[in-house]
């Protein structure tokens, strides 16, 4: 499907999918393949999932899909910032997808707090582009994907171009980061605080 | 379960094997957790103004969406409150939505989207 933001509402921090404002009882899953999201830029912050807090993804996928034109973030799982070890998305996946002329973050995913009672979140990210990514001056992270205190990543065939960098925050036990031949064109190595990731086979230019 | 003769400890297997049916009282109901998409009816959904929101709020557990293709205006927000699936049949149907958020996963149920 084709998602068009044309006729939205020129208010800021508009979004096409929100969750509940309250706490939701039970997990949920989103499932976005084959899709277009395109023209969401009426106003400034608009973005693609609007997460609550105390609400929890059981999933959160994203397939053979293109992102163009968004002046906010198109996953922004960081909704739990008391840092607590609580967080908003277990697995989640980015496959195959484009992302192009994105003011925010294409993935913020933050899991906060020093203990090592969760498994999640994960991330997979598979032969996706970006491009022009994260740009925007209300991006707080900086970044166009941002991972805090995710464990187990996997980014595999990903390229960046002109577009802020991978920034990865490694915290809790020893979490899984592997980032496999990806390019960064005209676009900053990967921040980290620590190199305990593994990489192969990235090319910067 | 895996054996091997030259072992002589270990323990026996107890048949049947406890399974959701033969363990716990009769009256504690035992629901299904793990969730299901596609399970239910295919409707058809044509192009026009709020049909595409008229269809989510008619569906049921499961349904699934078919979207001819064509231009969708929405001017309410759709409530997800089940799981349901929105897809295209044949061309990429546009969706234009004069109402922030489009959609809404609700608190109650297991609010399962597929688009």
């Amino acid at each position: 499907m084709k998602i068009d933001g044309a006729e939205s509402p020129d208010y800021s921090g508009n979004s096409v999918i929100r969750t509940s404002r309250y706490s939701m009882n039970r997990n949920y899953k989103l499932i976005i393949e084959n899709c277009d999201f395109t023209d969401l830029d009426v106003n400034h912050s608009f973005n693609v999932l609007k997460i609550y807090k105390n609400t929890f993804a059981d999933s959160v996928v994203l397939r053979n899909s293109t992102f163009k034109n968004i002046s906010g973030a198109v996953l922004s799982l960081d909704a739990e910032m008391d840092d607590i070890g609580i967080y908003s998305a277990e697995n989640v996946v980015i496959d195959n997808c484009q992302f192009e002329d994105i003011g925010g973050a294409a993935l913020n995913l933050h899991r906060g707090g020093r203990d090592e009672s969760t498994f999640g979140p994960m991330l997979q990210m598979n032969n996706s582009t970006f491009k022009n990514v994260g740009g925007d001056q209300r991006n707080k992270s900086g970044a166009s994907v941002s991972l805090h205190g995710v464990q187990v990543t996997h980014i595999t065939g990903c390229d960046f171009t002109d577009s802020k960098p991978l920034k990865l925050h490694l915290v809790v036990g020893e979490p899984i980061t592997k980032i496999k031949g990806s390019k960064f064109n005209n676009t900053e190595k990967v921040v980290a605080h620590d190199g305990s990731y593994k990489d192969e086979d990235l090319d910067f230019d | 379960m895996p054996s091997d003769k030259s072992i002589k400890a270990g323990i026996t297997e107890v048949k049947p094997h406890a399974t959701p049916e033969n363990t716990g009282v009769a009256w504690y109901p035992k629901v299904e957790q793990e969730v299901r998409f596609n399970i239910g009816k295919k409707i058809r959904v044509s192009p026009g103004e709020n049909t595409l929101f008229e269809a989510v709020r008619n569906a049921e557990y499961g349904d699934v969406l078919e979207l001819a293709e064509g231009d969708y205006l929405m001017t309410k927000s759709i409530e997800v409150n089940h799981p349901i699936t929105v897809r295209a049949k044949g061309k990429k149907p546009t969706i234009r939505f004069e109402k922030t958020p489009f959609s809404i996963l609700k608190t109650a149920g297991r609010s399962h989207y597929m688009i």
